[in-house]
């Protein structure tokens, strides 16, 4: 049951003018996962994100929210999304109460307790009845929140959801995402470019750069992925910047720390041993004295998102 | 469809929570009451004695008595016989006992014996029996009277109008022996000649003192209630101004708060929201003209009144009056002038979807008021004909009414037309623009 797919892009298409913005996206979320949406700044998650709301009409492709199109049956769609698109930004003259009255009475819900069984979820009971303008921005967020659940949707967007959110309140958030997707099988859809969190967030990720799909990964497949990935050793020598001369690496596969003489080395994981061997030999060979290689084990979601984002062309602008 | 209705519940709830509408709505409030209580001040209260026939004026008679006792007519004895009569029967000349009386006073007699005392007598007789029209049919017969009131008396006994003197019959047989006199007799004269001759005749014969048709826009009256009302239809203009405010509002202020996002991400068309909302403005618009209505309804009857007058709306279709209720009149130009109020705050409203700004919605909506008036009062003094055909050429539709177009060839259909179908333009764009935006 948990397998079914709630959100499925197909072949998405948009241009802003004669620019691309997106090319033939295609993405699955299923029910019960917690899916992160990753790229880099200006990657188009933002923008695929409106298209599944219908805030954006695409050019070509489609997006059927549990089986149904926007295209043919876009209310129908709509009814199975609760989505923050950006900043929670609600009607600030009004009480968060009477915000999500805004929203019950657009959803066709009449029941006052079913609002007051969400705003006691996302933890806002006591201060509901006062207006959104004094709300700090991690109440503006819970309201946010709220609001997206108050329809009980099947599919839940939060574009960058974390934005401004403390650390408990990231933590808090983590956990009634986690909660909502893995007790209550909602398919939630989180976007970031923050992969601390999605590292801990997410049970699958979709990672997008540049208008393009790059593909779709469970975390731990990602985190083990070898493949034409990239490790990193660290040297330790007594001077640095010569034996980053000496090294043989392209300057952007080696960082030099020249205070602590350590070198920073990001290899390809195919012939690991032989091109460390072939550095160190290197390194020795300049008149180098080297003291220590070590490799870094734990390599983080952030190297590979990285590894796999990484414009080599560009000089790092984006485009 | 009670889906719809639950989405205006949001949009009034949004307008009446928002800071400045309160502000918004006492400042009209204010302009509302500023202007009935000057209008009530400014108008001239009649005294309720003033319509009726001035009391017996003992002094007016000595004056008469004097300069025909120091006159040496050749009946100077009977004609103070006739005034010491009507003194001590306190017939005024206002009555019209009084005033055929004093036709005897006022002729000049050759003879002593010309005057005629039988005569005298007949008519003191119908005078004390209150028979005025046995008197004038008498007096038509046996009298040499003066051309005009020979004519007045005529018309009176023919149309079975009491005579009053200085009341509004007598004024309404002065137009209409003036319309008459214009022509120079009978035959000539033209439809709309007959036409107010047939109205001013029925208000005689109902005893209608008040055409309430008469009160145009560029005939004001304001000393009676329907006077009174009918001008403070003005007050429309403030109403618009308030109206166009929240109609300009009512769009881009879910773009300058961004809480479009939050609108648009439910699981309704974009149509139906932006219809809720122009159907909210429009509900809120005619809810406030029925109040302003209704209040300046009151302040006039209250503060003005009816002097007792009677009105009623006159008008000639083929020859034939048709008697509708002042109240009619009323609402008619009412419901004509806010025609303008309606297309500016859909003008208003249609703007707000395109930008992003209120206030640059509303200020637009301003600056295309000025300038579209500006451009369409040039186009008239140079005589193009063909901008009849823009908005601010029909916006002033009680004018229009009145014959005061700015173009030839205009009229309250043609500008009724005219404004319906700017309406509809707006309507179309804004909900196409809306449908298309990218949030
Ligand atoms: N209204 C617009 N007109 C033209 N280009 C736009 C518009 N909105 C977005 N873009 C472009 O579309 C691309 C994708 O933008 P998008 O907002 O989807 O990025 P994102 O992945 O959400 O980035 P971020 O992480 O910074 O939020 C960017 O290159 C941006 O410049
Ligand atoms: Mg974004």
């Amino acid at each position: 049951m948990n397998d079914s797919v709630v959100l499925d892009i197909k072949d998405l298409c948009k241009n802003y003018g004669s620019r691309a913005i997106l090319r033939n996206i295609n993405m699955q979320c299923r029910a019960g996962e917690v899916f992160g949406f990753l790229g880099p700044n200006g990657a188009g998650k933002t923008t695929t994100i409106k298209i599944v709301v219908g805030l954006l009409d695409k050019d070509s492709g489609d997006v059927q929210v549990c089986g149904k199109s926007l295209k043919t049956d876009f209310e129908g769609a709509l009814r199975n999304i609760g989505a923050i698109v950006e900043n929670p930004e609600l009607y600030k003259f009004l009480s968060g109460m009477d915000n999500l009255k805004q929203f019950a009475r657009m959803r066709g819900i009449d029941d006052i307790n079913k609002i007051n069984d969400v705003v006691r979820f996302v933890g806002m009971t006591n201060r509901i009845n006062e207006k959104v303008k004094t709300y700090s921005l991690g109440m503006r967020q819970r309201l946010g929140v709220a609001q997206a659940l108050l329809h009980d949707p099947k599919l839940l967007i939060l574009d960058e959801p974390t934005n401004g959110l403390d650390p408990e309140g990231i933590h808090d958030l983590r956990n009634i995402l986690k909660n909502l997707a893995h007790e209550k099988g909602i398919c939630v859809v989180v976007s970031s470019h923050i992969m601390g969190e999605m590292e801990q967030l997410c049970d699958r990720v979709g990672i997008i750069t540049n208008g393009t799909m790059v593909g779709t990964y469970t975390v731990d497949e990602l985190i083990n992925k070898n493949t034409g990935s990239l490790c990193t050793y660290e040297i330790k020598v007594d001077d640095a910047a010569k034996a980053a001369q000496l090294c043989g690496l392209d300057d952007k596969c080696c960082t030099v720390d020249s205070e602590k003489n350590i070198l920073l080395c990001s290899i390809t994981t195919e012939n690991e041993q032989d091109s460390i061997a072939d550095i160190n030999s290197r390194i020795c060979a300049g008149g180098v004295k080297l003291y220590t290689v070590a490799r870094q084990d734990k390599r983080s979601l952030e190297d590979v998102f990285i590894s796999l984002t990484h414009k080599t062309e560009g000089d790092g602008q984006i485009e | 469809m009670s889906r719809f209705f639950k989405l205006v519940h949001n949009e009034y709830t949004k307008i009446f929570k928002k800071g400045g509408t309160a502000a918004i709505l006492i400042l009209m409030t204010i302009v509302v009451i500023v202007f009935e209580i000057l209008l009530c001040a400014t108008a001239e209260k009649r005294d309720s004695s003033d319509g009726m026939a001035p009391a017996w004026s003992e002094e007016n008679y000595n004056n008469f008595y004097n300069s025909i006792g120091h006159s040496n007519d050749a009946a100077k004895a009977h004609k103070l016989e006739l005034l010491e009569y009507m003194k001590n029967n306190s017939l005024s000349t206002n009555t019209w006992g009084g005033n055929l009386l004093m036709v005897y006073v006022n002729h000049p007699y050759a003879q002593q014996e010309d005057f005629p005392k039988d005569e005298v007598a007949r008519i003191k007789e119908y005078i004390a029996q209150d028979d005025w029209k046995g008197c004038y049919s008498y007096a038509l017969e046996n009298t040499d009277l003066p051309e005009d009131m020979r004519w007045e008396m005529n018309f009176r006994a023919e149309h079975n109008i009491k005579p009053q003197m200085n009341d509004h019959t007598d004024s309404l047989i002065d137009k209409i022996r003036g319309i008459q006199a214009d022509t120079g007799g009978k035959g000539a004269l033209t439809q709309s000649q007959k036409d107010k001759i047939a109205v001013y005749t029925y208000q005689l014969e109902h005893d209608i003192t008040i055409n309430v048709a008469d009160y145009t826009i560029s005939e004001s009256v304001v000393e009676n209630t329907w006077g009174a009302w009918t001008f403070s239809s003005g007050l429309i203009y403030v109403v618009a101004v308030a109206m166009m405010i929240f109609a300009g509002n009512i769009v881009a202020n879910e773009y300058s708060q961004g809480t479009i996002k939050f609108l648009l991400v439910n699981p309704v068309k974009r149509w139906k929201i932006l219809a809720s909302k122009l159907f909210t403005v429009m509900t809120l618009a005619f809810v406030l003209l029925l109040i302003v209505f209704i209040f300046s309804g009151l302040c006039a009857s209250l503060f003005i009144g009816a002097n007792g007058q009677k009105a009623a709306w006159l008008t000639v279709t083929d020859g034939k009056v048709r008697e509708s209720s002042a109240l009619a009149f009323i609402i008619e130009q009412w419901l004509l002038q806010s025609i303008t109020l309606f297309v500016l705050v859909t003008l208003a409203f249609s703007l707000s979807t395109f930008s992003r700004k209120s206030s640059v919605a509303i200020a637009l909506s301003i600056v295309c008021i000025f300038v579209g008036n500006t451009i369409t009062s040039l186009l008239a003094v140079f005589e193009c004909d063909w901008g009849r055909f823009l908005l601010f050429a029909n916006l002033d539709i009680r004018g229009i009414a009145a014959g005061e177009s700015m173009f030839y060839r205009q009229s309250v259909g043609f500008a009724v037309f005219v404004l319906v179908e700017h309406m509809v333009v707006f309507i179309i764009t804004a909900f196409d623009s809306f449908r298309r935006k990218s949030v």
